[in-house]
């Protein structure tokens, strides 16, 4: 009996699929380690610190079975191989975004630390769920199913909604969760149409096999698959927070406990972007419809719909939300060039943006002390004669994000703009000249408003709140020094990240 | 196989950091400067184990085949971008495309090897020095700090095997040189000092930096190795062409990173900075950076006589000129100053008649022997109490024996007497300009080695013979410098004295120091213009003969006037017109002043008063017609002009206004913008 069921599983699950999955069991055995002991420890104290430490040990040992993973060149690189039965992919996309996530989600646990100290609330499931959207965020990258795709996706999305609204007794954290929950729903059951109506049309949810049936027969209706497309596109752009699916995404930013926020703004962006690039790099390919100038009308409406509201903006919550929208936009750019080089660039964009926006986000945490919330743009009036290294601090990530040499942010837009016009070059399609020239627009503009936060720094007389003392421990610490460090180093010698971002442009090598 | 290469340059750059960044950090933390024997220990300590390592290296570089002397050590790629188009040189390299690439890697060959050991060496021992000398400064850790980054930015620029290592390195120094000038900075004449070296070697980085641009946009490369292929194979330029344009831009580097006519003036003012620094930057290695470029651009260099005879020119005049000036300085340093230019005009003077390891045989004596003249000078300074007026001196050897002895090794060196080494390497740098038929050349320098002779023995006579004219106060306390200031003075003494001894003349016997430079410069000698002309050893030792009389004509001139007459830098007042422009420079920074800094200013008064006058008359001007226009121009800026680009921020403005309240808060119009999109983009296929 024992014997037989053991063969089951074993048919279902062989060994090698469990040791690729090794990075998310162990994200997830810590995750529900860290739920059970918050039963049996009862002093809150205790429970904090308890939890906060194994779940930087559960980034850690992901991490480490990360590298594990890294090591074995043969895998991942040429295309990658499958795993349980086809359903998960590990190539070069999911070795680049499993980085990604890690990074961040290490940072992120380094700033809940002090900011959950100041807001002196505290449930366990905050750092069980952090854990948890990692690894869901983690299977979306290497999903190679459509199923795999929205389980993941949903996954990760459920974890966020509850990690939005952790400030259960706060009206506005609850609404920016609720609002987040409903629209959730609302893009995802447009998603889910869409990938219902792919299987109408091919009887199967295998990206790989969706492919090989839409490129050999041509009995299927295009016009159908391109509204199934569309739907998908609604439903991505909901998770990259691309204008007009942007909506929910200034309340649930300022709702939500602030590095959660930061966290929000990088990694499921990133996971969006992941499955961005499964999608519409390759999958999609056969469709004679020209959907890269919707890709770029796209882009264009959202970088500069995010700038121009972000120039009104008096929260640094909020600006710094319309500003991730219109770096969703920059990075949109980057998908519509079919080559190795757009694909890097996607990536190098995304990691540099990783560093300069959780820096911000840092800043944002270390001003918010006890009693004072220090969200107020006004806040940070004069901090550069109170609080030099803050203030300095933050200049480099607000030069960075504006794009200015030589900072991360840079590196950053160079790469998505020299795609762009590289393509244009080789098409002669004017739209892409059009995306390149209304960029560098936005760009301008993004200076206009991040320049006003370093004006009220530097030519500002401080304030009350701008005198309070500021704490920073050594977590927090840690995690400016590292997103301050690597804004700059990337900035200098980019050599070792474009590499690492050029993995994924190797595995879609096959679709180029 | 070189593994080790890298750590040469880094390790002063760590001695840096713990110096810099730690005793910055220490002094906020704990109110204390760092300790001084830590910082002298850290800063000496990892110089000298970069001299250990370049003299590993150099040891193993000797054992190499001579076609193969060349050391490389791949660090990292740098940056690597995109495709770029070169242009091509003529029709003898064609047009191609490859990746834009800058290498950090180190490499080590005979010319390398020479310059490395020159650094570390002199670098060493005037870090020691630098210990007795600053030991009462309070800003003992930042000073040490400044000179172990100079080291590595020197290092790199040395061990670079790319031109923009190299410049890296070029402007690191000239930072550190900044840095340095001013290290006293609360001296205003300090700190401008400082500031004049920085914008005149401006002028000169510009040139530098376009010529390498020009020269990758023709060649698209940076490496030495594979320009020198490149380049190797092309015939020399008989017009003024691409290559001839990059030499005379990479000359203007030179010209102001080594100090040359017309960028010279800062260096005499770099003076202000501490006597170790004069030593170290401004006498024995980063003014010799140009004559290193140069030297490492021979094989672009041999194929354009036009960009050769310009340095060689130029090197020749400016040898003659700074000696001249060098004449009747008071200042200890200012005469030690001109004396290094017009040394450094003689390394240009042996660049441009092509003898290159001439010119980096006389810059590894001059280092010797400058470095520990102006170590003398130090020593004597601060014996004195921060007395730099020669007036004020006299009699010294009495006082300081050492420092005395050590210098008068230097002092004969740099005059040119056999055996000390400024002899054979300054008679082979007139020999060869002799021989390779530039005549003119020959005799400016034996003029100019007649001055060298006179103003060296003047300063020697004032210093240390003749009457006593020191203050009584300083008297007291006049005695010879500690052991750690002696000690490198004696070895650099050693130095100056038998240096000569690597690279004899042919009438001697073989010059072992051209045989060790041969393979750098493999590129140039298919080029027949170069060969020397035949002359026998006979009449070789006879021209040495004539530069020794040179060298005792400029000592019995001065001998006669300040040891015998007893003449005195005050005394010089009375020979009027002559002393008098000789000792203004000829009015040369006077000069400077009113065609640039004056004409630069006037330039901004200019435009500001034609902007006063113009609207000015606008508002006053008599004429109804003028006021008409007046007012229609300024309707038009304040409505047009203005109106313009205040309606892109108004734009900007309103439209954020009015897209924030879109942003309701409302969910059932968040749901709408999501179905709207639907719409809008199935439109878009539709009616595509």
């Amino acid at each position: 009996m024992l014997g037989d069921s053991l063969k089951i599983v074993n048919n279902i699950l062989n060994i090698k699929d469990i040791a690729a999955f090794t990075p998310q069991f162990q994200l997830l055995i810590w995750g529900i380690a860290i739920l059970f002991l918050s039963v049996f420890v009862k002093e809150k104290a205790k429970r904090m610190n308890i939890s906060f430490y194994l779940a930087i040990i559960g980034i850690l040992f992901s991490g480490w079975s990360y590298l594990k993973l890294v090591e074995v060149k043969s895998i991942y690189s040429n295309g990658g191989m499958v795993f349980f039965n086809g359903l998960f992919k590990l190539d070069g996309i999911t070795i680049f975004f499993y980085g990604i996530f890690l990074i961040t989600g290490l940072l992120t646990i380094f700033l809940s630390k002090r900011f959950l100290d100041e807001e002196s609330y505290f449930e366990s499931e905050y750092y069980a769920l952090l854990l948890l959207s990692i690894m869901a965020m983690m299977c979306m990258a290497g999903s190679n199913d459509l199923i795999g795709i929205y389980i993941s996706l949903e996954f990760m999305a459920i974890c966020i909604y509850v990690l939005v609204g952790y400030f259960k007794r706060q009206l506005r954290s609850t609404e920016g969760a609720i609002k987040y929950f409903i629209l959730g729903a609302f893009s995802s059951a447009m998603l889910l149409f869409g990938m219902s109506v792919i299987y109408g049309i091919t009887g199967t949810t295998g990206l790989s096999e969706i492919f090989k049936k839409v490129t050999t027969a041509n009995n299927f209706s295009e016009p159908l698959l391109v509204m199934s497309m569309l739907l998908v596109l609604v439903g991505m752009g909901f998770k990259v927070a691309a204008v007009p699916f942007h909506m929910w995404c200034p309340d649930a930013y300022e709702g939500a406990p602030t590095p959660i926020t930061a966290f929000m703004s990088v990694a499921p962006k990133a996971a969006g972007f992941a499955i961005f690039l499964r999608l519409f790099i390759s999958l999609f390919k056969p469709i004679t419809f020209d959907y890269v100038s919707v890709l770029a009308l796209l882009s264009i409406v959202t970088m500069t719909v995010g700038n121009i509201i972000a120039v009104k903006q008096t929260n640094i919550k909020r600006l710094l939300a319309y500003s991730s929208i219109s770096h969703a936009g920059f990075v949109l750019m980057g998908l519509l060039a079919r080559n190795e080089f757009a694909v890097k660039s996607i990536g190098m964009y995304l990691l540099c943006y990783l560093f300069m926006n959780i820096g911000a986000f840092s800043i944002v945490i270390v001003m918010r002390r006890k009693n004072i919330v220090g969200e107020e743009l006004d806040d940070y009036k004069g901090l550069i004669h109170t609080h030099p290294v803050i203030a300095s601090f933050m200049t480099v990530f607000l030069l960075s994000l504006a794009g200015i040499p030589p900072t991360a942010g840079f590196v950053a837009k160079y790469f998505v703009f020299s795609s762009v016009i590289k393509e244009f070059l080789r098409t002669n399609d004017r739209l892409l000249l059009y995306v390149a020239i209304i960029g560098a627009i936005n760009a301008v503009i993004a200076l206009y408003y991040y320049f006003r936060i370093v004006k009220r720094m530097f030519m500002g007389e401080p304030t009350e709140v701008s005198k309070e003392k500021v704490a920073v421990n050594i977590f927090s610490g840690a995690s400016l020094g590292i997103t301050f460090f690597f804004t700059i180093f990337i900035g200098i010698y980019a050599e070792p990240f474009i590499r690492f971002a050029n993995l994924m442009g190797k595995s879609l090598k096959a679709f180029f | 196989m070189a593994e080790y290469l890298w750590l040469i340059p880094t390790l002063p750059f760590i001695g840096f950091l713990i110096n810099g960044l730690g005793g910055l950090i220490y002094k906020k933390v704990s109110k204390k400067t760092l300790n001084r024997y830590f910082v002298s220990i850290v800063a000496c300590g990892l110089v000298f184990i970069s001299l250990l390592l370049s003299t590993v290296a150099f040891v193993q570089l000797a054992n190499m085949p001579n076609e193969h002397k060349y050391i490389e050590q791949k660090c990292f790629n740098w940056v690597t971008a995109g495709d770029v188009t070169t242009t091509g040189y003529y029709d003898k390299v064609p047009s191609k495309t490859t990746q834009f690439k800058i290498e950090w890697n180190y490499f080590f060959d005979p010319l390398s090897a020479v310059m490395a050991l020159v650094v570390c060496g002199v670098g060493f021992l005037i870090h020691v020095f630098a210990i007795g000398y600053m030991w009462d400064d309070t800003g003992f850790y930042r000073f040490f700090s400044y000179l172990n980054l100079f080291m590595f930015a020197m290092l790199t620029l040395v061990l670079g095997n790319n031109f923009i290592m190299m410049f890296l390195g070029w402007e690191g120094v000239g930072f550190c040189s900044y840095a340095l000038i001013g290290y006293y900075f609360h001296k205003k004449s300090a700190s401008d000092a400082g500031k004049k070296a920085f914008i005149v070697n401006r002028v000169g980085d510009y040139g530098f930096s376009v010529g390498v641009f020009l020269l990758f946009m023709t060649f698209g490369t940076f490496n030495f190795k594979e320009l020198g292929e490149i380049i190797g194979k092309l015939p020399a330029e008989t017009h003024f062409g691409i290559l001839s344009a990059v030499g005379l831009l990479l000359f203007i580097g030179a010209t102001g990173k080594s100090a040359q006519i017309p960028l010279y003036v800062w260096l005499p003012d770099a003076m202000e900075g501490p006597t170790p620094v004069s030593a170290l930057i401004h006498a024995a290695t980063m003014v010799t950076a140009g004559v290193y470029m140069i030297t490492r651009a021979s094989f672009l260099y041999t194929r354009s006589y036009l960009s050769l005879e310009i340095v060689g020119f130029f090197g020749v005049m400016t040898a003659l000129y700074a000696a001249i000036m060098g004449f009747f300085q008071r200042d200890i340093k200012k005469v030690l100053a001109y004396s290094t230019i017009s040394q450094l005009g003689y390394m240009f003077t042996a660049l441009g008649v092509a003898a290159f390891s001439a010119g980096i045989m006389h810059l590894m004596t001059h280092a010797f022997f400058k470095a520990l003249l102006f170590l003398g000078a130090g020593s004597i300074i601060v014996a004195m109490h921060h007395e730099q007026d020669m007036q004020n001196m006299g009699n010294l050897r009495k006082y300081m024996p050492i420092t005395f002895w050590t210098m008068m090794a230097a002092y004969l060196a740099i005059c040119g007497i056999p055996p000390f080494s400024g002899f054979f390497s300054k008679d082979e740098i007139l020999w060869q300009a002799f021989a390779r038929g530039h005549k003119l050349f020959y005799v400016i320098g034996l003029i100019a080695a007649i001055f060298t002779a006179f103003y060296m023995t003047r300063l020697m006579i004032l210093t240390f013979f003749g009457k006593e004219r020191i203050d009584p106060h300083k008297k007291e306390h006049l005695k010879e410098s500690p052991a750690v200031m002696t000690i490198p003075l004696i070895i650099l003494g050693i130095l100056a004295t038998i240096g000569g001894f690597l690279g004899l003349p042919a009438w001697l016997g073989e010059n072992r120091f051209e045989k060790w430079l041969e393979p750098v410069f493999e590129h140039n000698y298919n080029n027949p213009v170069f060969k020397m002309g035949h002359y026998t050893h006979s009449f070789e030792m006879m021209m040495a003969g004539v530069s020794v009389l040179a060298a005792l004509l400029g000592f019995f001139v001065a001998y006669y006037l300040y040891g015998k007459k007893g003449i005195v830098p005050d005394d010089e007042k009375n020979w009027g017109r002559l002393w008098k422009v000789i000792y203004n420079k000829f009015y040369m920074d006077e000069l400077y002043d009113a065609l640039f800094v004056n004409r630069a200013k006037d330039l901004g008064n200019a435009f500001s008063a034609f902007d006063q006058a113009v609207i000015d008359g606008g508002v006053n001007g008599t004429a109804a017609t003028t006021r008409g226009t007046a007012k229609v121009s300024s309707w038009f800026d304040k409505y047009v002009v203005d109106g313009l680009v205040n309606l892109q921020a108004w734009i900007v403005q309103t439209s954020s206004g009015i897209l924030r309240k879109i942003q309701t808060g409302v969910i059932h119009n968040y749901a709408l913008a999501v179905l709207l999109g639907i719409v809008i983009l199935s439109c878009l296929y539709i009616f595509r």
